[in-house]
């Protein structure tokens, strides 16, 4: 009875351990369990979008995506270690010690060797023939016209956690609507891998990234990048910079800098070359400022046209002498002829009847001080001095384009207003942007502000075009055209005071006048041929503007 | 008790063949059973088939696009009109008309 009795209490024991070890494996280790089977038996997959391209106003790509490949080692295929890290070394230009090592850890199935690897290479490394060598497809930026507009473009390069970012320009200001979205797919499988039709399924598809079209046209942005290099070679400039926009919209239609650098290769390029100077670099605007301080003298109405200054030496400001850029002296001169001979004088005659707090007020209506808002990554603020500040020799020397600094996009978007009835215009790279799924989403032109009244844009236009026909650089000016426009010969401050024979020499304009089609900005730093702006960065402007007006079909008048 | 017997054994017929019905429609559905699954094992392959094949496609048009984009870049385009003696127009001719009366206005 007793042996029966402990019998049934040793089963009742085993059924208590069998239970307890059940209750461990369905309720505690349950859920683990479930999962680790879920990988067997369900298929999951990461569905990475396309990145978005950007293209130029006709449709052709700036930017888009190529087909590359993960190159990886198998290392338990690999027949002879010492021939594959040498070959393949080789060919993927890495250290032939870091492949050796990648492939020698012992049980490792799969060892990735490099990212983003073009088909040619993938070819070569395919006819090698050798056994371990693996290829997955993945995606790689491209820009098909190479270094052109590289500063607007940007590129992509790896942020910290090794995924891919833009960086600087369009890349970079639009990288979320760019990069869109990954999707998902997860399917129920088969023993052999295959998807069952009635089980588990759920996809989730990739969102692609926006396409970004560009105000950007193509052929003007060749014409520009070939002309400057053309222009900086001539004139001996250590850099350049052209950039053209429309008045009436702030589209960019092209902007070029020279020295660029190449996307498709950005790591081989110094990182200063990856700023773009249009929008991160600060200069002197020198004679070029000249056309707004006097519309803004226009506007207040406190001179006109005709108004007399006497030029007859040189003015006295405190300790410090303005004078003119040739040390030569016209005697009476009106505001239109104060333009055409960049009569520095004249100029602190006009900002002194304008006076400092309205002459503040306009440099800050006309965009300087802040940024314009443009949609590219880096651009910088250029920030003004408070008015309080200011000493008469501030706005003396201000009134001629000295002693100010402005980023290049600031000075092209205030003669812009000029160009277009007075109004500022929020300077733009994208005109549309369009989703996946074919919608087109336009992004509309931003007046920011009335700078100047029209009728006062109308009279500043009549007296830069006088500046071109009658100024220093009348013998570059193409004829037949009316073109509005002023050279500008700036010194470069070193060290608390301005070295004479450095200059950053620059032309601004807009033609046809009557009728702006294009605004631009033409730029060279220390031009070493000439240092004066009617010299070097005129003829070049001018030289642009015949391609321009041919390109657009504008015929000459008579 | 003949007539008994014969009563009997009719009053069994009709279940029988109730029987006999339901047990060749089990059949039949079994056997339509297997052919569906065995063709949906199928299907799952032909599906996996017809996925890869758009990723092919897929990676072929990215492939070719890719070629139409470097094709057509503006370097690419002046070095080839360049190779087939086009050159540079250098001055543009600009030739003057006076219009007609009636398209004056």
């Amino acid at each position: 009875m007793i042996r029966n009795k402990i019998t049934l209490g040793f089963i009742l024991l085993a059924f208590l351990a069998i239970i307890l070890r059940l209750f461990y494996w369905q309720i505690i280790k349950g859920s683990s369990l479930a999962e680790a089977a879920s990988d067997q038996y369900f298929f999951r997959l990461t569905l990475p979008p396309n990145r978005g391209e950007i293209r130029t106003s006709d449709g052709s790509p700036l930017v888009t995506n190529k087909t590359a490949y993960l190159v990886y080692a198998e290392p338990k295929n690999i027949e002879d270690k010492k021939y594959f890290s040498e070959r393949v070394s080789e060919i993927l230009q890495l250290d032939k010690e870091l492949v050796n090592e990648r492939i020698s850890v012992e049980n490792l199935l799969w060892s990735p060797l490099k990212h983003k690897v073009d088909e040619e290479i993938k070819l070569s490394l395919e006819n090698l023939g050798i056994k371990g060598i693996g290829f997955e497809r993945e995606g790689k930026r491209f820009y098909p016209e190479g270094s052109m507009a590289a500063h607007l473009a940007g590129f992509i390069g790896n942020d910290q956690n090794g995924v891919d970012t833009g960086y600087f320009g369009l890349e970079g200001f639009y990288e979320r609507a760019l990069k869109g979205k990954s999707g998902s797919l997860i399917q129920e499988k088969d023993a052999r891998g295959l998807p069952i039709i009635l089980g588990v399924s759920k996809r989730i598809p990739a969102e692609d990234g926006q396409i970004l079209e560009l105000y950007v046209d193509r052929t003007i942005q060749f014409i520009v990048e070939e002309k400057l290099k053309e222009g900086i070679t001539k004139y001996g400039a250590k850099s350049g910079l052209v950039a053209i926009m429309d008045p009436k919209s702030g589209g960019i239609l092209a902007s070029a800098s020279y020295p660029n650098y190449d996307p498709n290769n950005y790591a081989s390029y110094e990182k200063e070359l990856y700023t773009n100077p249009l929008i991160s670099t600060t200069y002197e605007p020198g004679s070029t400022f000249k056309t707004l301080v006097m519309s803004a003298a226009l506007n207040e109405k406190v001179i006109e046209p005709k108004t007399i200054f006497n030029e007859e030496g040189p003015i006295k400001i405190g300790e410090y002498f303005i004078r003119t850029w040739n040390n030569k002296y016209n005697g009476e001169l009106t505001m239109t002829q104060v333009l055409e001979k960049s009569s520095n004088p004249g100029m602190v005659f006009v900002g002194n009847k304008l006076g400092k707090e309205r002459f503040y007020k306009y440099i800050e209506k006309f965009g300087f001080g802040n940024k314009t808002g443009i949609d590219l990554e880096g651009e910088e603020e250029a920030p003004l001095r408070e008015i309080s500040q200011w000493y008469e020799i501030d706005l003396a020397t201000a009134s001629f384009g000295q002693g100010i600094a402005v980023t290049p996009i600031q000075m092209l978007s205030a003669v812009s207003a000029l160009a277009n009835e007075g109004a500022l215009m929020e300077p733009k790279m994208v005109k549309k942007m369009i989703d996946p799924m074919g919608k087109v989403l336009e992004q509309k032109p931003k007046k920011q502000t009335q700078v100047i009244s029209p009728s006062t844009a109308k009279v500043i236009t009549e007296m830069m075009i006088s500046a071109v026909d009658s100024g220093d650089a009348k013998w570059a000016k193409p004829k037949g055209y009316r073109i509005a426009g002023k050279t500008g010969t700036a010194q470069i401050p070193v060290e608390g005071h301005y070295d004479a024979t450095k200059t950053i020499a620059s032309f601004i304009g807009f033609a046809p006048a009557d009728n702006p089609k294009f605004v631009m900005l033409v730029l060279l730093r220390e031009p070493t041929t000439s240092p004066w702006g009617s010299e070097t960065s005129a003829p070049l402007f001018f030289n642009i503007t015949k391609e321009l007006f041919s390109y657009y079909g504008i015929s000459p008048k008579g | 008790m003949q007539y008994d017997k014969e009563i009997r054994n009719t009053s069994n017929q009709p279940r029988t063949n109730l029987t006999r019905l339901l047990l060749l429609l089990t059949g039949i559905l079994l056997v339509f059973q297997v052919v569906a699954s065995n063709r949906l094992a199928t299907v799952g392959m032909s599906i996996a088939q017809a996925e890869l094949d758009i990723n092919e496609l897929t990676q072929e048009n990215n492939d070719l696009r890719q070629e139409i984009a470097s094709a057509s870049a503006l370097l690419t385009i002046r070095e080839k009109a360049k190779a087939f003696g086009f050159t540079k127009t250098t001055q543009p001719v600009y030739y003057h008309k006076d219009l007609p009366v009636a398209l004056e206005f």
